[in-house]
């Protein structure tokens, strides 16, 4: 063991210190093949003298060729995922090797913010994820591909091109679930990232580790409290001749739901439902009234026209359809002796559902190292990606609800403007012209410094920039009431950090080991933004770019620029100690500007042991092949204040115009009330875990339990308005999560032509309001609940507090004021008689229980196959939300549904006295609403794919080709009758909340390229 | 060794960048205005006063929202005609604590107050340099008109509310309500300070600003509320005896030239203000048609012009082309005005201006050329006789007052020889009154009646009644509900009726009398509204009484 460690720190010493000599005597040369386990030649392997820099890699074939020295020569050979080996040459002159997969990967270095270590050494939870399967994937999205994959982690679906996905780590440890508040820390390539995720091309990753508990979250102190995502883009690391890969894929996307609106024959008849009470007769309303007729209600001439002419519009069919992705991905890797790079060009080009729904992406890579002098180092990570979403898509909620008799065209065969008689044609709508655009710019330089007389002594200067312009211009020439609308909006955001980084490692006496960090910083974010408005365009040709066209009366003007500072100073110290046992412990002081004066900084700190036990004596006959314990209990913050929250803030705005043909008079409010108490809100955890590998290293794994306690919670309380606002931003509460995580990996199938790989993770969480602002107003010696926040003490946070549905009205019973036949009735839960809010309870909760990911990767000769299965599940009480159709009550209204089409639901009539939902036409006082479950199991990804032979290769010139098939989202079993049980969209088009969008998930189809030359 | 010592000290020189971290950490709003900053010069006063203009169109009148709406219907003069189960017109199940217009309407009054609070609590500051003690009075007496209108308004809907009268900077849920005796006192005290600190109408600056008449005229309502009758009397005197507000007789204004009458002329389009010569506006909502900051404009005509355009003859063709410039535009009928308001109140009323032909449309030309009536009148030929015309929404009559008839800008003009529009053409782009001087003299009718003088009160109302042709009233037939009929004549649309009827103690008995929809769905307590459930479960350290009858 204690060897396999040496020759790490002998790589570590290659490559910082290249100031070796090297005796040039007496050389022989040596040649071999390196073969992986299934004696198939490894191309691109590492050859190296012990000791030296002298090395080579291995060739198509596998083979290589290598000058030493005969003296004492060791080699050492070494590639990604295999098993570092160190064979002496003797006196052979050929030397064949056979590598083995290193399954547990021990001796990899992990990153773990502000530095490495090898992975036996981390005391802190800490998952890195295998990106390599990515290529075969049709994820536009880097955080798509952790999706399900590892435990504790959550990453949500999105449903439109080029979004975001919501992401979570260990639950939600504040008081708001708002996906921004809850969002964990991005570090890119060492830099915090806080750009949109779709930017960062998943092609360009090499590593990707989650930081989950509060000591390994630590180093970022005040942003840590969500944890920490460290994405590591790829570099040349291996000497030779370079790489040239080419990937493509094309995929084809089709939405899994085909949740439909009604046609005309069935939105006819769902027009007669809504109208029952005149439609039929009384007293039993199953008989038809033939006088009664419809098109009268209808909202203009033309629908009525429409609606007797039979038109039979497909308007959700004309404007949504298929979607696909197309990616092609250029790089070139290499490494010469003091210098290696990373270049990289990718396009993505993706078509939603919806008609415009479009993304595209244009990403530059540049990495690159180089060696100046034997103690000065510069390096650098560096990308441009242009995103563009340009294109206006039709609102889904808008045409989802377009009636079939609704014209399209007018008479004259141009389109109707407004179809609805209220809105703009869906067709028009298409048409405006839109631009928008996001360009980003990212690049981090570092100098490191070594000082040869200190051994292991390495200082760091980075600077990290990142530069971001949103464009956004739009011309509506049926805006502004048909005179024609124009926008041009700029919003750029340039960041910086500068972090000065120095780190101490060494190894004292064989058995102590330090690895030291100190770290110093400033981070500055400043953004600026305008935005130009016309209207009432007298020549509409030039569209946006000739804004003066517009009517000067009405032109709307808007700038703004905001500023934020934090600095930052954090100290590691990493002890190991026989490579049994470990200690890490850190602190990190933070202040950011954007806190009240009295409280602008804040102390993080932390600490974790480690003990390796199958490194003990008595631990030898025990069968484990290895099992270490660790155990962590640290502080981390969140921010959760947006810069100037702590301010009471003015607004003003031209206000009133008094007399007539004069200009506007600027008027001027506070919109908020000041706290300059504002400060971090503080997490304290305690994570233990274990990781263990058992049978022959055949199964390994680990299993983490945690509980983390949040307090001084950033919170917006719901104040009486009779104050003059409504909400106030405040440090209150106490809340606790604890969990378990479970991943497994097993090599079920070990053969020399076959292998079955199999994962498996599970997670779980629990979450309980501890306190909210420990108040007890009743005097019943509880703490008061903060109903009008959703919040209830010794609750999880994500509680439905409403009332219980327990049946449904019916014409004979004694209906009481508020209500009637065919809505719901409601519990009475204080049995006081009436229903009242004070009838409202807890009823369910909306968090999952648990979760659940299977990754299956099946070898046979040339082919793989991966299998993943991703689900989440309510077991008894958990995971429930509201699908019901129109989410706003107040949509229960005859008139409204009279102008709006639906999707078929099993609503209330008089022939359906137990349906599930209540009636169409009208509310009742107080609405309830039934609840559904939304445990799911999902087939996430299927690929199959097919790696060219050596000999094949050989006569092509290439190195590697792969090709793969491969399909997301194949099949989804759940009991959801909304869209989809992931996204939790019931049975409602269109923007439900600003998480939960009404449209389909999509499921793709998608080829691949692969090859390497 | 020393060498090594040197390179750390150096290195950690580097690390610890000279630099002040209380200067680098502060924060510097670069593009918003502070509550520190924002309120040290007269104009940011200013500014903060002209916010609460906005604040009570938004509050009280923008018909666009359901607080808008909830002020005309349902009382005795509108039904909601969309629906039996639509809004309000379900009163006793549809308004509850939890009712969004309940809290929206209560919130919002409460938000005037505030921003009232803000400017009275700061502008005496002595650091603040005003040009005269005049200008700094001026402002605070607009700030303290705005309070006391915001607290007359929540005392007459929802009953004693708490008061607050200092700018609130930190979390408080310990509000108790004050009575009705002690909200009165602060609005009389607020409106005396107005009153003798406003300019009279002759030194305004502004048009359209608060003067000493429109606090004189509410601090008579007040009184009256006070029963102080005398006081009320003498109130409303100063604006009646003012030589520079009198009642307009005489044709004036932007379409003097057109067929129609003076009263006719009160509503178009800007004959508001004084400027055009209307001498008897004394407080107007402002609004500047296209013009950045002029306001939303107002779509009366979408909620009371009725679907005519909709309508069918008995052949089953389309009567109209679509929404038309003669008939005030696309209106939806999602009001009706009552019977009683159609009717019962023109009984006798031939002479009267306000019935005529022009301020009352109730028949109108079919122009659809397919139609069999092209050319007839729609009512007089029954073409509609037969047409389901569910709660009178497709037909009824067409106010003037809040219709643009031939006055919907070029905008929404889709054909000028049809004076067909499009669908937008809804709105009403005029100033729109808030306080008329026909109003006060009703208001010191009602004084006089309560004080026991029936004479003085019919001599009063008989001014209004005069301009408008119509017979002088006796006074053995002036009581309150009279008075409340002459209100809806001269001021329908424009009053907000709610607020009357509550202010009375008449809304659930004239409801029932002449509300066929709510009539029977308005429960005996609802002449108040309930306090918003939202702010009872937020005011967690005291208890804010419910209203009788509510839950």
């Amino acid at each position: 063991m204690l060897d396999k460690i040496t020759s790490k720190i002998w790589l570590i010493v290659f490559f910082l210190c290249i100031n070796v000599t090297i005796a040039h005597s007496q050389e022989v040369n040596i040649t071999g093949t390196v073969l992986d386990e299934t004696d198939t030649p490894l191309p691109g392997a590492t050859v190296l003298l012990k000791g030296t820099t002298i090395g080579t890699t291995t060739d198509l074939s596998g083979k290589y060729s290598l000058d030493v020295p005969r003296a004492n020569a060791v080699l050492v050979f070494s590639f990604i995922g295999y098993t570092t080996q160190e064979i002496p040459v003797g006196n052979q002159s050929q030397l064949d090797v056979k590598m083995t997969t290193d399954l547990s990967s021990l001796d990899e270095v992990v990153v773990i913010g502000y530095g490495t270590v090898d992975k036996r050494d981390l005391t802190g939870a800490v998952a890195n994820v295998d990106v390599k399967k990515q290529e075969e994937l049709a994820n536009v999205n880097l955080m798509q591909s952790l999706q399900g994959r590892v435990a504790g982690l959550s990453v949500g679906a999105t449903t439109s091109s080029g979004a975001d996905p919501r992401i979570d780590i260990r639950g939600q440890s504040t008081l708001s679930s708002n996906a921004g508040d809850n969002a964990p820390l991005i570090v890119l390539d060492g830099i915090i990232y806080r750009g949109s995720m779709v930017d960062i091309n998943p092609s360009t990753v090499e590593s990707i580790e989650v930081l989950k508990d509060g000591s390994a979250a630590a180093v970022y102190g005040s942003q840590a409290s969500n944890g920490v995502i460290l994405i590591t883009t790829k570099r040349g690391k291996v000497e030779g001749k370079p790489i040239i890969s080419y990937s493509g894929q094309y995929s084809l996307q089709v939405p899994t739901n085909t949740l439909e609106p009604y046609n005309a024959a069935e939105s006819k008849a769902f027009l007669d439902d809504v109208y029952w009470e005149s439609s039929r007769l009384k007293p039993d309303y199953l008989q038809p009234n033939p006088d009664f007729d419809v098109t009268n209600f209808l909202k203009t001439q033309q629908i009525g026209q429409g609606y007797r002419d039979n038109l039979d519009n497909d308007w959700w069919g004309m404007l949504t359809g298929n979607g696909s992705i197309n990616k092609h991905d250029v790089s070139i890797m290499g490494r010469t002796e003091n210098s290696g790079y990373f270049v990289s060009a990718g396009i993505l080009d993706q078509k939603g559902f919806v008609k415009n729904d479009d993304f595209k992406r244009l990403s530059l890579n540049i990495n690159m190292d180089t060696r100046i002098t034997d103690w000065l180092q510069f390096g650098m990570e560096t990308f441009l990606t242009s995103s563009d979403y340009s294109g206006e898509s039709p609102s889904v909620n808008n045409l989802f609800h377009m009636q079939p008799f609704m014209p399209i065209y007018d008479q004259n065969g141009e389109y109707e403007l407004q179809p609805d008689g209220l809105t703009l044609n869906p067709f028009l709508q298409a048409q405006i012209i839109d631009e928008e655009k996001r360009l980003n710019l990212f690049g981090n330089f570092h100098f490191d410094v070594q000082l040869p007389f200190i051994e292991g002594f390495n200082y760091r200067v980075n600077f990290g920039n990142n530069f971001i312009q949103n464009t956004h211009n739009q011309f509506n020439q049926w805006g502004a009431n048909f005179t024609g609308e124009g926008y041009k909006e700029h919003q750029q955001r340039y960041s910086y950090v500068l972090d000065n980084i120095v780190t101490y490692k060494k190894t004292f006496k064989e058995k102590h080991r330090l690895n030291l960090t100190f770290l110093y910083g400033v981070e500055k974010i400043q953004t600026d933004s305008t935005k130009s408005v016309a209207q009432g365009f007298v020549n509409p040709t030039l569209g946006y770019n000739q804004l003066q066209a517009g009517n000067p009366a009405l032109n709307i003007i808007g700038s703004g620029a905001e500023e934020e500072t934090s600095l930052y100073t954090m100290g590691r110290a990493i002890y190991t100690y026989d490579d049994k046992y470990m200690v890490t412990a850190t602190v990190r002081r933070d202040g950011f500007s954007g806190f009240g004066s009295e409280s602008k900084i804040g102390i993080f700190p932390s600490l974790a042991l480690g003990w390796i036990l199958s490194e003990e004596s008595f631990m030898a006959s025990s069968g484990i092949d290895f099992l270490k314990l660790r155990a962590s209990y640290g502080q981390t913050g969140r921010r959760g204040v947006s810069r100037y929250q702590t301010l009471a803030t003015v607004n003003a705005e031209p206000t009133i115009v008094f007399g007539d043909g004069n200009s506007a008079t600027i008027g001027q409010w506070i919109n908020s009330m000041a706290n300059n108490q504002l400060r971090w809100e503080t997490t304290t955890g305690l994570n233990i875990g274990a990781d263990f590998e058992l049978l022959k290293s055949r199964l390994y794994g680990n299993i983490e339990y945690y509980r983390n306690n949040t307090k001084d919670i950033l919170y917006k309380i719901q104040i009486p308005q009779l104050t003059g606002f409504s909400i106030l931003a405040n440090n209150v509460g106490n809340v606790k999560n604890h969990g378990l995580e479970l991943v497994l990996n097993g090599r079920v199938i070990d053969r020399p032509e076959m292998t079955l790989e199999t994962g498996f993770n599970f997670s779980r969480n629990r979450n309980e309001i501890v306190s909210i602002i420990g108040a007890d107003n009743n005097g019943d010696g509880k703490e008061d609940d903060l109903v009008t926040n959703n919040l209830f003490v010794g609750h999880p946070q994500n509680v439905i507090f409403d009332y219980e549905v327990t049946g449904m009205w019916q014409f004979n019973d004694e209906i009481p004021d508020g209500f009637f036949p065919g809505t719901y009735k409601l519990d009475d839960a204080n049995g006081d008689g009436i229903i009242s809010p004070a009838d409202r309870k807890i009823i369910g909760n909306k968090d999952p229980s648990y979760r659940f990911g299977i990754t299956n990767t099946f070898t046979y000769k040339n082919f793989s196959l991966y299998v993943f299965i991703n689900s989440i599940q309510g077991g008894k009480d958990f995971y429930y939300a509201d699908g019901s159709p129109y989410a706003d009550g107040d949509l229960f209204k005859r008139d409204q549904l009279s102008y709006s089409n639906a999707m078929a639901w099993d609503y209330w009539l008089p022939e359906n006295p137990n349906a599930k939902y209540r009636r169409l036409d009208l509310p009742s006082s107080f609405v309830g609403r039934p609840y559904d479950q939304r445990s799911f199991v999902r087939l996430q990804d299927v690929s199959l794919a097919y790696s060219f032979s050596p000999s094949v290769l050989e006569r092509l010139k290439i190195q590697s080709l792969k090709i793969n098939l491969s399909a997301k989202n194949l099949a989804t079993w759940t009991k959801w009758e909304g869209w989809d049980p992931e996204t939790g969209a019931g049975l409602v088009a269109g923007k439900i909340t600003d998480d939960i969008v009404g449209l389909p998930v999509m499921r793709s189809y998608t080829v691949g390229l692969n090859i390497q030359f | 060794m020393n060498k090594r010592y040197k390179i750390l000290v150096a290195v950690s020189l580097l690390s610890v960048v000279a630099c002040n971290e209380s200067e680098w950490l502060e924060e510097k709003p670069l593009d918003i205005y502070t509550a520190e900053n924002s309120y040290s010069k007269p104009s940011d006063f200013n500014a903060a006063v002209a916010k609460m203009y906005e604040n009570v169109f938004d509050a009280l009148l923008d018909i666009n929202s359901s607080e808008g709406r909830a002020m005309h219907y349902p009382t005795d003069i509108a039904i909601d005609a969309i629906d039996i189960t639509h809004d309000l017109n379900l009163y006793q199940d549809k308004l509850t604590p939890t009712t969004g217009v309940v809290q929206n309407v209560w919130s919002k009054l409460f938000k005037i107050v505030s921003n009232a609070n803000v400017v009275i609590g700061r502008i005496d500051d002595p650091a603040i340099k005003f040009d005269s003690d005049e200008q700094r009075n001026s402002l605070k007496a607009e700030a303290m008109f705005f309070r006391a209108f915001a607290y007359r308004t929540l005392e007459i809907i929802y009953g004693g509310v708490p008061i607050v009268t200092e700018e609130i900077s930190e979390t408080k849920r310990d509000f108790v309500r004050a009575s009705k005796e002690e909200v009165l006192k602060l609005v009389v005290d607020d409106l005396l300070f107005a009153q003798s600190n406003l300019p009279a109408v002759t030194e305004l600056k502004e048009e359209g600003r608060l003067t000493k008449a429109a606090a004189n005229h509410l601090l008579t309502e007040v009184y009256i509320s006070q029963d102080n009758y005398p006081e009320a009397i003498t109130t409303a005197g100063k604006v009646i005896n003012n030589p520079n507000y009198s009642l307009m007789t005489d044709r004036f204004g932007s379409r003097k030239g057109e067929p129609g009458d003076v009263y006719w002329d009160l509503f178009r389009m800007n004959n508001q203000n004084r400027g055009s010569g209307n001498t008897e506006s004394i407080w107007v909502r402002q609004y500047e048609y296209l013009v950045e900051g002029g306001g939303s404009d107002n779509p009366w005509p979408r909620f009371l012009v009725p679907l005519y355009w909709q309508l069918k003859g008995d052949d089953g063709a389309n009567l109209f082309i679509g929404p038309s410039n003669a008939y005030g535009g696309r209106g939806i009928g999602w009001y009706a005005p009552t019977l009683y308001m159609r009717n019962t109140v023109w009984e006798g009323a031939e002479n009267d201006i306000r019935n005529s032909e022009h301020n009352i449309i109730r028949d109108i030309v079919a122009n659809n050329p397919e139609s069999a009536y092209f050319g007839q009148k729609i009512v007089e030929s029954g073409a509609i006789e037969k047409f389901p015309n569910t709660n009178d929404r497709w037909w009824n009559v067409i106010f003037a007052k809040v219709a643009p008839i031939n006055n919907f800008p070029k905008e929404f003009i889709l054909d000028a020889e049809t004076g067909l529009l499009n669908n937008s053409a809804n709105n009403m782009p005029t100033d729109q009154y808030i306080f008329r001087l026909s109003e006060t003299y009703l208001l010191r009718a009602e004084a006089h009646l309560l004080n026991g003088d029936a004479p003085s009160a019919a001599a009063d109302i008989n001014v209004v009644r005069k301009r408008s042709h119509a017979a002088p009233v006796d006074a053995s037939m002036v009581d309150i509900d009279y008075i409340l009929d002459e209100r809806a004549r001269e001021l329908a649309w424009e009053e907000l009726r709610l607020i009357t009827l509550m202010r009375v103690g008449k809304l659930v008995e004239r409801v029932r009398q002449y509300n066929p929809l709510t009539g029977d769905r308005i429960a005996d307590h609802q002449n108040l509204w309930p306090i918003p459930f939202r702010e009872i479960e937020t005011n967690t350290e005291a208890i804010l009484e419910q209203n009788p009858g509510y839950f």
